[in-house]
């Protein structure tokens, strides 16, 4: 994993609200196809770093590189379909669309060729599937439960064609059958080539999930590496629990 | 076959205005129709910004206005035909509208509808005290007595704005069943989400505002022909703005056919009720309108009809 260039490169960023240094000088680096979990406690800068990395936010300093380009100032949408996806934590579907139509959305949007409404519906099939919601396509998505918006979530971020996806607290507040069923999908994700940073605060998920683990603290990355590492390192301890 | 079908209907309603002006021998039928489409094509260009982008505008009087006010300052300084106006004045409202989208559409919910209402009251203080067009007193625009193919002028125009409607209806047609008209709904549902989902947000409302505010301004241009004497208080009036809310609204906003159900209900019982009880009337009907389809009919006239289509079959 490490001896491939890193599909995304997070170099120095800062970004400020008023007075107050939300990001300060985060590096981060995920390898193609790498399972990366991103852990902090609460207001640690977790989701202003992926509002970042995604468009959401402009950064104020440093840069944020991907696929050797720089996209620190770049719209959300071109980010979007360069090859970076997220998923919301949250769920912000298209209430007054179908399951279907609203995978089509990020399908139709992030397509490199013009393709006919047919390649469309099975592209959105196939991915409905692959979240099991194909028997839910054309429900209304207002309609939909919790676990099912999660997936439905996780399904309009696959059809953005991704290199890297942005998982942000797809599980919170989900029972333990639910968390590993999302797991599962997530881990079929990945296996189609796609890199993955989970944010998380169930540490069963992200500890098994993970390849590597990157934890901020206050604005700052306080340890990056293996899980058990992580787990046993002092910093993080105190991070979390305090002196 | 879709798209044949819609034309085919598009062009017998043509020839079929064309008709009624060559067999109908009572000018109020023309001058009310006038109005009636006038309505459609007002709505319908609300509805691309309001009902398929979520973006309230309650400045559709002065796109309105501008569109009039074109005609008559092009009319004075150079005679240019009606139709050439037209297009002049649907450019002008068109890049008043692009750059009022990008000045204002960083705002969102009430904040962008007042912004649109601030935009109306600046333009009618610049045309107020535009002594060119007449100013505070108004402006006298004489039409051509004589009009190629048709009898008298109001047919020439009620022929003229059934054309401008159809093609306002069909350029809403065409968004709504496009790609455009896909991301923009993302937008009203969603517009963090749909930026997020690949949707260029900033470029699909600025589409979305120039096209809405080329369409105002294009309802209004022949106008100053139709009434012959404009002010600035008349073309500016308030009943532009709240019936291209209101009939939208209440025909349903999520399609292309909703405003026009709702103008040519709301525009028919308006002419109705100035003619038999009194020109008073007409906002009493659209608030009265408004507040049944609020409470009965929230997704308006198509919203209704397909919920009781849905609830139906079972």
């Amino acid at each position: 994993m490490t001896a491939a260039a890193p599909i995304l490169r997070v170099d120095a960023v800062v970004k400020r609200f008023g007075g107050f240094t939300a990001l300060d000088g985060i590096d981060l680096d995920v390898a193609p196809g790498e399972r990366l979990g991103l852990i902090g406690p609460n207001g640690s800068g977790k989701t202003t770093l992926i509002n970042c990395i995604s468009g959401a936010l402009i950064a104020d300093g440093g840069a944020v590189r991907f696929e050797d380009a720089d996209i620190t100032t770049l719209a959300a949408h071109q980010r979007t379909r360069s090859g970076i996806a997220r998923s919301f934590q949250i769920p912000r579907p298209f209430k007054s669309m179908t399951v279907s139509e609203n995978v089509a959305i990020p399908l139709e949007y992030t397509e490199r060729r013009a393709s006919s409404d047919r390649d469309l519906a099975d592209e959105a099939h196939e991915i409905l599937t692959l979240m099991g919601l194909d028997k839910l396509a054309a429900t209304a998505a207002g309609a939909l439960t919790q676990i099912e918006l999660r997936k439905l979530e996780l399904a309009r971020a696959m059809a953005c064609h991704p290199k890297l996806l942005i998982s942000d607290e797809a599980m919170a507040g989900l029972s333990g059958n639910e968390v590993d069923e999302i797991l599962e999908i997530l881990l079929r994700v990945n296996e189609r080539g796609v890199a993955i940073i989970m944010i998380e605060h169930i540490m069963r998920a992200v500890m098994g999930f993970s390849e590597r683990i990157a934890v901020l603290d206050a604005g700052r990355k306080i340890a990056d590496g293996a899980p058990d590492a992580i787990m046993n390192n002092p910093d993080v301890e105190r991070a979390y629990l305090g002196e | 076959m879709r798209i044949s079908w819609f034309w085919i209907i598009a062009f017998a309603i043509l020839i079929a205005g064309v008709l009624v002006t060559k067999l109908v021998d009572n000018r109020f039928v023309f001058y009310a129709s006038y109005v009636i489409l006038q309505f459609v094509v007002l709505a319908t260009a609300w509805n691309i910004l309001g009902g398929f982008t979520g973006y309230v505008n309650f400045g559709s009087a002065a796109f309105f206005a501008v569109g009039a006010y074109t005609s008559i300052a092009l009319d004075k300084a150079i005679g240019l035909p009606l139709p050439v106006l037209i297009v002049v004045a649907g450019m002008i409202c068109g890049l008043i509208g692009l750059g009022a989208g990008y000045l204002t559409l960083r705002l969102r919910g009430v904040f962008f509808a007042i912004a649109t209402l601030a935009l109306a009251v600046v333009l009618e203080t610049l045309v107020t005290n535009w002594d060119y067009v007449g100013g505070a007193s108004g402006s006298i625009v004489i039409p051509p007595q004589e009009v190629f193919f048709f009898d008298d002028i109001i047919e020439a125009l009620f022929s003229l704005m059934l054309l401008l409607a159809v093609l306002a209806v069909a350029v809403a047609r065409y968004i709504s069943i496009s790609k455009i008209g896909r991301g923009l709904a993302a937008i009203r549902d969603d517009e963090t989400a749909a930026e997020c989902m690949g949707v260029p947000t900033l470029k699909l409302k600025l589409i979305s505002t120039t096209l809405s505010g080329a369409l105002m301004g294009v309802a209004g241009a022949p106008f100053p022909f139709y009434v012959t004497y404009v002010e600035p208080s008349s073309a500016f009036n308030l009943t532009y703005a709240v019936n291209s809310i209101a009939m939208p609204m209440i025909g349903g906003t999520t399609t292309w056919f909703g405003p026009v159900i709702g103008a040519l209900l709301l525009g028919t019982m308006q002419q109705w009720a100035t003619v038999t009880i009194s020109s008073e009337l007409n906002l009493l009907i659209v608030g009265v309108m408004l507040v049944v389809f609020v409470i009965v009919a929230p997704q308006g006239i198509v919203g209704l009809v397909r919920k009781l289509c849905q609830r139906g079959p079972k």
